[in-house]
């Protein structure tokens, strides 16, 4: 695959051709301890570099009119145009120059799934952000310690034992919080759990909330226990990096011990996965454009991403009984 | 040299319209002919027919509306001076526009010159040390003297004024002062002064008060004691420039996660330099592999080299013997 980039690439030489192909919506792996804005000031720095190794526009050409020697007759010359000179004017490709949106925000201490508009696929970007999509975690913990900000860099605040605590015990508590969480879904969305509106809605599947700032989480399992360390795979729909650690922290306290978050890792953000995603050394103009077409035929293949017409999660359902049988 | 020809050559051919930057007409037409002499003062003005009178410019944001009108700034861009990143900075912008060539320039370039300094650097050093101008040529002299006169060897002061363009602008008595805090503080024979200060001249003539908590910190909380603060001192200077707190956390991380004696980050003070991020990367990737063997005398050692050196590439396939794939699809799981 690697290949077929490269080779995507070897026909566009001029800056100006990279810049027309620049409009898109990218998926990176943004990584822990960097936060959104250092990311997309990466991005954006990464590709004026780039953009300025390419063939640049030569400096425009002006015509001057000057008396010749005598003063008997003008000459008519043209010469470079210094004030198009980059030396005078800056480099050719300048961050300002590009706009780079998040989709989707990630806090500093989680890595994982982000999605970035560039120039005209901004609009993208928000309509992905606007349409709430179902994000996936990867949450690790650790029993026997509380921290101050729920994380493990900040102060310990409590300490408590563990030995007690099993992966049944464990199970049961998230399946009890994904069915209060289901409830709620039915309330935000508006209608009494009882009547016959919840049902018909119910037979379609998970619902999305209208409200964007509750956070919801549709599904909740532990996928590793080792003691002290556990991980669990959220699925969540509008929740932040502050809501996680917080439910960690309660996940702690209801298992009659205590824990605090060691890492946050984002997996998938509706279909973009982590194969999509462009690590640190691959963000350079010519993965980001050759990401921007796979970003691109992904958001074809389901347009739902950006525009819904349905409250409903059916296609989301669909898939994860595919990869179920899988 | 040849680009201090082609300059000379260029004044001589100038076209008839010349102005001065501050866009007053000036004379020269005859006197260019003539062979410049820089040490004439130019007090004769003529003026020139009326159509080389200059348009009206009003105010602007760059020197981009001056650049065709105005000889100087045409000889910087010459030069390779890049005035975009002068033009960012506060006042800068005014006092170059202020600057004829003639008058404020060329002696300059040419004590540059005598000094021995490749024309191809003009550029880059009078990007990052435009206020170059404004020393006089005696204080100049003066100050290069002194470092001659400190045993400093010409190759040396050239790679003193190339490395660090601000040298120049400090006063003999102040870099004397910091010279001397550098060999009071670390000890250093003149030998070792005159090392670090060909080596990395920027810690030198940077705020002192870093030096003084970067000392503090490699002494009190790291634990190295005088001689070896001394050679990390010699062996990497710009550790004495960085922020505290990074040099402290990639400390702590080489000494108690990857348990590397002082020893051996004496021995390999280049590791100092390598970012965190990618410390951390290469270990735990390292160490997914079952190869974080970091003792010399069992077999499979890796280097502490293996994290600085070499790109990410060659890291992966010559020190791990794995793939590109493996080695991104173990970042996206941290």
């Amino acid at each position: 695959m690697i290949s077929a980039r490269k080779s995507y690439i070897k026909t566009v030489s001029s800056a100006q051709k990279a810049w027309s192909l620049l409009n898109g919506v990218i998926c990176v792996y943004k990584p822990s301890g960097l936060t959104v804005n250092q990311t997309r000031l990466t991005i954006m720095s990464n590709l004026c570099r780039d953009l300025n190794d390419m063939n640049v526009r030569p400096a425009r050409k002006r015509v001057t009119i000057e008396p010749s020697s005598d003063y008997s007759k003008y000459l008519i010359k043209t010469q470079t145009d210094l004030a198009d000179h980059t030396l005078v004017v800056g480099e050719r490709y300048q961050p300002t120059d590009i706009i780079v949106s998040a989709s989707n925000h990630l806090g500093k201490l989680t890595s994982g799934v982000m999605l970035f508009g560039i120039n005209k696929g901004v609009k993208y970007a928000t309509w992905l952000r606007n349409n709430r999509p179902i994000r996936v975690y990867h949450v690790t913990g650790k029993f026997g310690k509380s921290t101050e900000t729920h994380f493990n860099d900040s102060p310990i605040t409590a300490q408590a034992t563990f030995d007690h605590i099993h992966v049944g015990k464990m199970n049961s508590l998230l399946a009890s919080l994904q069915a209060s969480h289901q409830r709620k879904m039915f309330e935000l969305c508006g209608v009494d759990p009882q009547s016959q509106a919840a049902y018909e809605l119910a037979k379609m599947g998970p619902i999305r909330p209208a409200n964007a700032t509750i956070p919801l989480i549709y599904s909740a399992r532990c996928i590793e226990f080792k003691r002290p360390y556990f991980t669990i795979e959220i699925h969540a729909c509008s929740e932040s990096e502050n809501y996680l650690g917080i439910l960690i922290h309660e996940i702690g306290i209801d298992l009659k011990s205590l824990a605090h978050c060691t890492q946050i890792r984002c997996i998938r953000q509706s279909f973009f996965t982590l194969e999509d995603a462009l690590v640190k050394r691959h963000w350079n103009v010519e993965t980001i454009i050759a990401n921007m077409k796979r970003c691109k035929d992904i958001m074809n293949k389901h347009p739902e991403m950006l525009k819904q017409n349905n409250p409903n999660l059916r296609n989301m359902e669909e898939k994860n009984n595919k990869e179920k049988t899988q | 040299m040849r680009h201090i020809v082609k300059l000379f050559k260029n004044i001589k051919i100038i076209n008839v319209q010349r102005y001065c930057t501050s866009l007053e007409p000036v004379k020269t037409t005859n006197e260019l002919t003539k062979k410049p002499d820089i040490l004439e003062e130019t007090t004769d003005r003529e003026l020139i027919p009326s159509e080389d009178f200059p348009t009206y410019l009003p105010p602007t944001f760059n020197f981009a509306a001056y650049v065709n009108k105005s000889e100087t700034l045409r000889k910087f861009v010459e030069l390779g001076v890049d005035l975009s990143k002068i033009e960012s900075k506060k006042g800068l912008p005014e006092f170059i526009l202020k600057l004829d060539f003639n008058r404020h320039v060329k002696r300059h370039l040419m004590f540059l010159h005598d000094l021995g300094i490749e024309p191809e650097k003009y550029g880059e050093f009078l990007t990052k040390n435009p206020l170059f101008f404004k020393n006089e040529i005696d204080e100049l002299e003066t100050r290069v003297y002194y470092l001659r006169s400190k045993k400093f060897t010409l190759e040396q002061v050239q790679e003193i004024v190339t490395k660090d363009p601000f040298w120049l602008n400090f006063s003999t008595k102040r870099i004397d002062r910091r010279l001397g805090f550098f060999q009071k503080n670390f000890s250093l024979t003149g030998n070792e002064v005159r090392y670090l200060a060909t080596k990395y001249p920027k810690v030198i003539t940077s705020h002192l008060m870093h030096v003084r908590e970067l000392n503090f910190c490699v002494r009190e909380e790291m634990g190295f004691d005088g001689n070896e603060t001394k050679s990390l001192l010699l062996a990497i200077p710009k550790i004495f420039m960085m922020n505290r707190d990074h040099v402290i956390e990639r400390f702590s991380y080489m000494f108690n996660v990857m348990n590397f004696s002082k020893e051996k980050i004496l021995q390999y003070p280049q590791i100092f330099a390598t970012r965190l991020s990618r410390m951390k990367n290469r270990h735990q990737f390292l160490k997914l592999l079952g190869r974080d063997q970091f003792n010399e005398k069992l077999p499979k050692y890796v280097s502490p080299e293996a994290f600085y050196s070499g790109t990410d590439e060659e890291f992966v396939t010559n020190v791990c013997d794995s793939t590109m794939e493996t080695y991104d699809n173990f970042l996206k799981t941290l």
